[in-house]
């Protein structure tokens, strides 16, 4: 066990009986269970964590909690690698790997300061200003700039955990267990509410756990330890240690991130664990206990490794044990630093004193340092520090009797920590992202939570209550009153007697004179991650910004990953001062989720791998696995894309398929087809409505094909219609299709044609479907029936018979897609197996062949059959297809009849469908190849159109292609210019329609 | 994620819904008589109000009803929902 | 309920081929995943005037729920509110087919659509004392016993697939009505979410 030079010999919420080792930069170090690695870091004497992001400046550890901005480091290594992570928040575990970002090649000689050394060029707004010009450039400086500036690094493998997500109510959320919010808790969990208490840190407590002060009988942490073993005992009440509700979104739902094993060993963690959870909770009643962050002060050089937040070196003696360092100086505009000097003074540090803006300062802390000899410099600022990479002392001066400059001679105090503290800020984050606004307090020089927009109540110093009493009473009262709105009775709890000194008023101060200009003498940090000085402000605001969102991404103040935590009010002051305006009048800039970040991996929970998306498989999958399909995504549904065989390409696969259905039988999988089941006296009325063409004259068991078209008359689904009986209909639509045309049926029906009647039943997955087609086909079917009469005078195209087909109760619907002799046999699902292996059995003389929707997309394109989403994209109108046969005239009224009247869909040259065949037969172009008026060198060219499907037909022996022309229609027999990925190819304007013009053998 | 009350089943997560946009748009019972214009503000143009705004909401993976609701669009807050035919309440953002 | 052997070898269901694949892990977390094989499943469209409800009483057994998300059961079968014009007709003693005969006779006087459904849904059943965990992992309805009860049924969303969800019994057992297309996406969804159970668990 090595010494641990700055560890105090006793106290702290360490486990003293647990040390363990961890590894900084490659060096080992040894800490305790219970020590962030930050406060392991201090207890080893480690002062220098980091380089800031633009100026590449020496930083040291500056807060003990979620606001740091400088102690940023990687975690880990490879697969476990996590980079951006807050060594004040990061628990220390045994074996512990982190290393500082952001300097190369290492954080002691950082290569990158130079840029310090010019900081005159860097300004706020220089990318702006310097790298947008020449244009083209951009590119390469962008490449040099993110070295520079990057971050850490990601891993490149992937993530070897397990993450969860849980959705839950509750009836009151507390976020914050602090005093504040373990009062509200213990309220509303006594009441019998479901109550959520949550914090991110790894123990209740909040403040209390460095407070020294007594609640009741009881030290601090006593009593809040009470608190939560009765919370616990609770069988409706949770507490969530380790999670932050980093969201909080509409309708009271709070986003939380829990580090389940994050706090673990590597070795310790199990997959059957999950890494973090994702909480969705959905709360009655929110209770913000979030408390405050201390400010810093704005002073040059305040970023020098040792300068800190009083309070968290307050937190690193009480809470740690941990010395951060030998002697401290403390520069402060109110009491909160005293309580931290006398906390220090106690642990056996020596305090060099306490720098205070304010005069003739009295009250009982100021009493008790000066009892302690601690010395008080009042109505003096720090005008400067000293040291190279760390603290060695500061300059002091008298403040002028306007208060708004310096007097007299510097006064050198030595010391290697420098405690500051400007003020307290209300963690108003979350209130503000649920949209309520905040109001400035000028009383207390911060923003507070003003009205509520959802259902929240605050507590607390996250109300800028400041006295720990004061934080009980309403924690107490606003758990009573979030519970009785949740609709349970309740009592306010007894307050426990607390004995604390009244605070003294605080003097506004948030840039402190100097004698300087502020762009001399050192710079003056506001954003210590972003490196935004008070100079970039001011310069912001000469230069005419005067929105603080602008002066944000001007300066990039606050857009750090700490979001401008310990910046935004310090920002906005001096705006303030810079521009004339009072900080009320300017307001704040919009506060963002996540309140800190959140890893992907928590976000992405289970959806990753195989549970990414549903796949949807249908009855007859397995068989098209076994047999070597290989598969297509269509939306969810997985098809069977062409079966290849020994060896065979794509093209070769499906030339041979497409020939099968051409000369013999194929077979395929059209299970996917949406089903429709209509129902009722309206259902003709219905059809009339929502397709093009009249569906007045449709005889029982024939099947009609439709258009849908949406009221701005462009065509989004198409589909064969059969009418079952007088009230009974059966519509298919595409692929994927059946979800959105059922829900456009049902909104017409509900929300328009109320007294329609007609039931829509989505019946898409009762049935599996085999498709046959061929000139065969006819012969298969008749082998398998024996109630149905195949003859083409029985059952002719465009007919639906119902039978048994291979023992199985089947509606065989005479439709073709392909242009060839075409059934599709339809029956129950559970039975789609049986159905194909017996036509696979019974087909194999006619040499059946299987066929995938490519082959498929190849028969449609030879026969001219449009594909909704091919040959459209919802700009096309059914006369753009040239299917005005498809388009009443006589109807008076069918949904987008309208809009094919306006002026801009009757325009002769609208792109319009038409085939093309080029010149070469053996060349296939490619699908979006455009068709141009004019060749030049390079794009832009003068566009006609473009290419929508293309193939080679196997049946008609040629390439083929379909395209929407400009006034195509009138152009056949044109020869056009196409250019395809760079090829430049001469076709021919041809009818789509390539294969079987008079349709015979479809008909057959 | 909204918490919308349907009015069938009571309150669930806005994953169970879709949006139909603005509610309260009659379809023209007679198109042929409208002028382009005319038909073009029906089928294209919808308000676009800072404050309450009635739109229509289907419970797709719930009862599958449609229905209307009353959603001030500043807070988000949905001040009421009612069934369709059913006619919109009063209120002021 | 409808927990039939496989009658006939011809037939087959989106799961048949997943049986075996789960982790061990769920067993001793409390919660049973059971694949079950439905019976007679029926849709049905009307409007649940008091002749309607009377028919198909007279014709099951049953009362037709109006309360929305309610469930009426008698011996043979029961009936889940979907909507307030659509039911689910669960019949254990016989074939879709034959349900559906038996339901268009009961409303063959009504504007009604009977469709047979028990080829197009399966049905999962998630029971033990962690079922609720499991569900709350995927699924966004409030499920605690004072919002939720034997008896009460809910459409609505479980990870990324649509779910009738019905509420059978106290241990608590919830029977998962879906789609037969995501089914084995849903199957290997629930399987992958008991086996973190302990983690959650645990910090609790």
């Amino acid at each position: 066990m090595k010494q641990q030079p700055y560890r105090l010999p006793t106290g702290g919420r360490i486990e003293r009986n647990r040390p363990i080792s961890f590894v900084y930069d490659g060096r080992p170090y040894d800490g305790f269970i219970g020590d962030t690695l930050a406060s392991a870091l201090l207890a080893n004497g480690v002062r220098l964590v980091g380089r800031s992001f633009k100026y590449h400046r020496p930083r040291g550890v500056m807060t003990a909690g979620s606001n740091e901005p400088n102690a940023i480091v990687q975690l880990e290594t490879g697969a476990y690698a996590e980079p951006n992570t807050r060594a004040t928040q990061v628990e220390l575990y045994d074996g512990l790997t982190a290393a500082s970002q952001n300097c190369w090649p290492s954080v002691g000689f950082d290569f990158g300061a130079w840029t310090s050394h010019f900081s005159d060029l860097f300004p706020a707004g220089f990318y702006y200003k310097t790298f947008m010009w020449p244009r083209s450039a951009w590119m390469r400086y962008e490449y040099f700039i993110r070295r520079m500036a990057g971050l850490g690094s990601s891993p490149r493998v992937p993530d070897p955990d397990r993450y969860e997500k849980m959705h839950t109510h509750c009836d009151v959320l507390v976020v914050g267990s602090g005093p504040a919010g373990l009062s509200a808790a213990l309220a509303a969990g006594r009441a019998g509410a479901r109550v959520i208490l949550v914090d991110e840190q790894n123990e209740v407590g909040g403040s209390l756990l460095e407070e020294t002060i007594a609640i009741g009988n009881d030290p601090a942490m006593s009593w809040a330890n009470k608190v939560r073993e009765e919370l616990i005992a609770l069988p409706e009440t949770r507490v969530l240690l380790r999670s932050t509700a980093y969201g909080y979104y509409d309708h009271n739902l709070v986003m939380i991130s829990q580090r389940v094993s994050d706090h673990l060993g590597l070795s310790e963690r199990s997959t059957d664990i999950p890494r973090q959870i994702l909480w969705k909770v959905r709360a009655k009643e929110v209770v913000l206990a979030t408390g405050a962050h201390e400010r810093p002060l704005i002073f040059p050089d305040n970023d020098r490794p040792g300068v800190m937040l009083a309070s968290a070196a307050r937190s690193y003696v009480n809470r740690y044990a941990v010395k951060p360092g030998s002697s401290a100086i403390f520069f402060t505009n109110n009491d909160s630093a005293y309580k931290a000097a006398l906390d220090m003074h106690a642990a056996g540090m020596r305090v060099s004193g306490i720098i205070d803006v304010r005069s003739d300062i009295s009250g009982s802390w100021a009493q008790s340092v000066r009892d302690a000899g601690i010395p008080i410099f009042e109505n003096q600022v720090v005008v400067a520090t000293h040291g190279k990479s760390g603290l060695k002392g500061v300059s002091v001066m008298k403040l002028n009797p306007s208060g708004d400059g310096v007097d007299g001679v510097t006064q050198r105090v030595h010391g290697d920590v420098l405690c500051m503290s400007g003020g307290w800020s209300p963690v108003v984050h979350l209130f503000s992202q649920s949209r309520g606004k905040l109001n400035f307090d000028v009383a207390k020089n911060c923003f507070v939570p003003g009205t509520p927009v959802q259902a929240s109540i605050t507590v607390g110093a996250c109300n800028g209550s400041f006295l720990l009493s004061d934080c009980l009473r309403e924690g107490f009262l606003a758990g009573t009153e979030a519970a009785k709105n949740a609709g349970f009775e309740a009592i306010v709890p007894d307050l426990p007697d607390v004995q604390e000194p009244e605070l003294t008023e605080e003097r506004a101060v948030w840039e402190t004179p100097n004698r300087l200009p502020s762009g001399r003498g050192g710079k003056r940090f506001i954003d210590f991650q972003n490196d935004v000085t008070s100079r970039d402000v001011e310069l912001a605001a000469r230069e005419g910004y005067l929105s603080v969102e602008h002066l944000k991404r001007y300066t990039t103040l606050g857009m750090g990953t700490d979001q401008g935590k310990l910046s935004n009010v310090n920002g906005l002051a001096v705006f303030s001062r810079c521009t004339g305006h009072d900080i009320p009048a300017l307001g704040v800039t919009t506060f963002r989720p996540p309140y800190t970040p959140v890893t992907f991996g928590v976000i992405g929970g289970r959806d990753v791998d195989h549970l990414f998306d549903p796949v949807r498989k249908t009855p007859m999958h397995e068989w098209h696995v076994s047999s070597g399909a290989l598969f297509e995504d269509v939306g969810q549904w997985k098809r069977p894309h062409y079966y290849p065989q020994d060896g065979e390409d794509m093209a070769a696969a499906v030339k041979r398929e497409c020939e099968a259905v051409g000369s013999t039988v194929g077979i395929a999988d059209a299970s996917t087809l949406g089903k429709l089941d209509l129902r009722g006296p309206d259902v003709k009325k219905l059809l009339n409505w929502v397709y093009t063409n009249a569906w007045n004259k449709l005889e029982t068991d024939r099947c009609r094909y439709g258009l849908m078209l949406g009221e701005n008359g462009m065509v989004f689904d198409d589909g064969v219609t059969t009418k079952l009986s007088d009230e009974h209909y059966l519509m298919s639509t595409t692929s994927g299709g059946a979800g959105h045309v059922h829900q456009w049926l049902e909104e017409w029906l509900q929300c328009e044609w109320l007294d329609m009647k007609v039931w829509v039943t989505n019946i898409t997955t009762q049935y599996a479907v085999a498709q046959i087609s061929g000139p065969r086909a006819r012969d298969l079917l008749a082998e398998l029936t024996s109630d149905i009469d195949v003859s083409p005078q029985a059952f002719p195209f465009m007919s639906m018979r119902c039978g048994t087909v291979a023992g199985i109760s089947a509606r065989v619907f005479r439709i073709s897609f392909s242009g060839e002799l075409s059934y599709e046999i339809n029956v129950p699902a559970n039975k789609g197996m049986a159905l194909w292996r017996a036509l696979m059995s019974c087909g194999q003389k006619y040499n059946i062949t299987p066929y995938g929707t490519e082959s498929m997309h190849v028969l449609r394109a030879e026969k001219g059959f449009i594909i909704v989403g091919e040959e459209t994209d919802g700009t096309v109108t059914p006369m753009d297809l040239g299917m005005d046969w498809i388009v009443s005239k006589a109807k008076k009224n069918f949904l987008g009849k309208r809009s094919l009247s306006r002026s801009d869909i009757i325009k002769s040259d609208r792109k319009q469908l038409v085939g093309l065949l080029t010149d070469n037969p053996d060349y296939v172009l490619g699908v979006g190849a455009q068709i141009v008026s004019q060749i030049n060198e390079s794009p832009p060219m003068p566009m006609e159109g473009h290419v929508t499907s293309s193939y080679y037909g196997p049946r008609v022996g040629r390439s083929i292609a379909m395209a929407l022309l400009s006034g195509g229609l009138k152009r056949q027999g044109e020869t056009v210019t196409v250019w395809d990925r760079g090829n430049i190819v001469r076709a021919k304007v041809s009818s789509p329609v390539f294969y079987d013009r008079d349709g015979d053998r479809m008909n057959a | 994620m909204f918490q919308i009350d349907c009015p069938f089943c009571g309150p669930r997560w806005q994953v169970e819904f879709v949006c139909g946009g603005e509610a309260h748009i009659e379809r023209p019972i007679n198109p042929d008589m409208l002028s382009d214009d005319e038909w073009a503000d029906y089928v294209f143009m919808r308000t676009n109000s800072k404050g309450m705004h009635y739109e229509r909401w289907c419970h797709i993976h719930g009862c599958r009803q449609w229905f209307n609701a009353a959603r001030d669009t500043v807070s988000d807050k949905i001040h009421a929902t009612y069934r369709m035919g059913e006619k919109p309440p009063e209120l002021s953002s | 309920m409808p927990n039939k052997s496989v009658g006939e070898s011809k037939k087959q269901g989106a799961l048949d081929h997943c049986e075996h694949t789960g982790r061990p892990a769920y067993i001793e977390v409390g919660v049973t995943l059971t694949q079950m094989r439905p019976t007679g499943l029926v849709n049905v469209r009307v409007r649940p005037d008091n002749l309607a409800v009377e028919s198909i009483r007279n014709k099951l057994g049953c009362d037709l729920p109006t309360v929305p998300g309610t469930v009426e059961s008698s011996s043979d079968c029961h009936i889940l509110w979907i909507g307030p014009t659509e039911w689910l007709v669960t019949m254990s003693s016989c074939e879709g087919s034959v349900a559906s005969e038996v339901l268009s006779a009961a409303l063959a006087e009504f504007h009604a659509a009977v469709n047979d459904v028990s080829d197009s849904l399966h049905i999962i059943r998630v029971s033990g004392e962690d079922a609720r965990l499991v569900l709350e992992k995927g699924c966004s309805l409030d499920l605690h016993q004072r919002e939720f009860r034997p008896g009460r049924c809910a459409r609505s969303v479980i990870a990324k697939a649509t779910v009738l969800l019905h509420q059978t019994d106290d241990a608590p057992s919830f029977e998962l009505y879906v789609d037969r297309s995501y089914a084995e996406y849903l199957w290997r969804w629930l399987e992958d979410a008991a086996s973190t159970l302990v983690g959650v668990k645990r910090q609790e």
